[in-house]
């Protein structure tokens, strides 16, 4: 439901349908994480998907209250580094599949706790601010 | 992401069964994320350790994008019809 949300959000401000299916891609392995690390942690609050277009840049957000990224996996995944041969492939997959997808995309600890995974798609839509609620 | 455990379970048990040469129709198959890819590399490996062969069909575009950016289009053989993977497997 996540990703067909996501992929509604991008088509709406006029991203292509390849671009749509990436904003999928990428929303449903944010998710994928979230949902792991909800799970894991036994946190019971929700997993908020946040979308905000300002400028030509849509702007979607997962953020979760899990335990949080490992901090070296976190450091990985920026450089570039997470690939299979450094043995980091298991569970970084998704984050780097979001980083080869949409260059500008983060992986931040959150202040209190959990993980914001935030990527930037550009388009060429309207100043007009979508915010979803959170999902159950 | 839903049908991946699925497979796991079916690609596990072809193998036991000792078939190492098997093809993966993706045919029906209009998303994938990196569970699946990670599905398909463990089926991979499996059929490895018997040097098998484990190759895909697909043709849909979103399929296809996400297996040419992870790099996987080079390790897994891709074709565009169950026929034409018979026939070069």
């Amino acid at each position: 439901m996540a990703r067909m949300f996501a992929g509604s959000v991008a088509r709406h401000y006029g991203a292509d349908e390849d671009v749509v299916e990436d904003v999928k891609v990428a929303v449903s392995e944010a998710c994928t994480n979230s949902v792991k690390a909800h799970h894991d942690s036994g946190t019971p609050e929700p997993i908020e998907l946040r979308a905000r277009e300002q400028n030509g840049d849509l702007t979607f957000e997962v953020v979760d209250s899990g335990k949080g990224i490992d901090t070296e996996l976190q450091d990985a995944v920026q450089q570039g580094a997470a690939t299979p041969a450094a043995g980091l492939y298991e569970g970084s997959l998704g984050l780097t599949l979001i980083r080869s997808l949409f260059p500008r995309a983060e992986i931040l600890r959150n202040e209190d706790r959990g993980t914001t995974v935030r990527f930037v798609v550009p388009v060429e839509g309207s100043q007009e601010d979508v915010e979803v609620p959170p999902l159950g | 992401m839903f049908t991946a455990p699925k497979l796991r379970e079916r690609l596990v048990e072809t193998v036991d069964q000792g078939r190492y040469r098997i093809i993966v129709n993706l045919q029906g198959v209009s998303f994938m994320d990196s569970t699946g890819l990670g599905t398909l590399v463990g089926g991979l490996k499996r059929v490895k350790e018997h040097e098998g062969i484990l190759s895909l069909v697909c043709s849909s575009r979103p399929v296809l994008r996400v297996l040419s950016i992870t790099g996987l289009n080079n390790v897994f053989p891709i074709h565009e019809s169950v026929e034409q993977a018979i026939a070069s497997s």
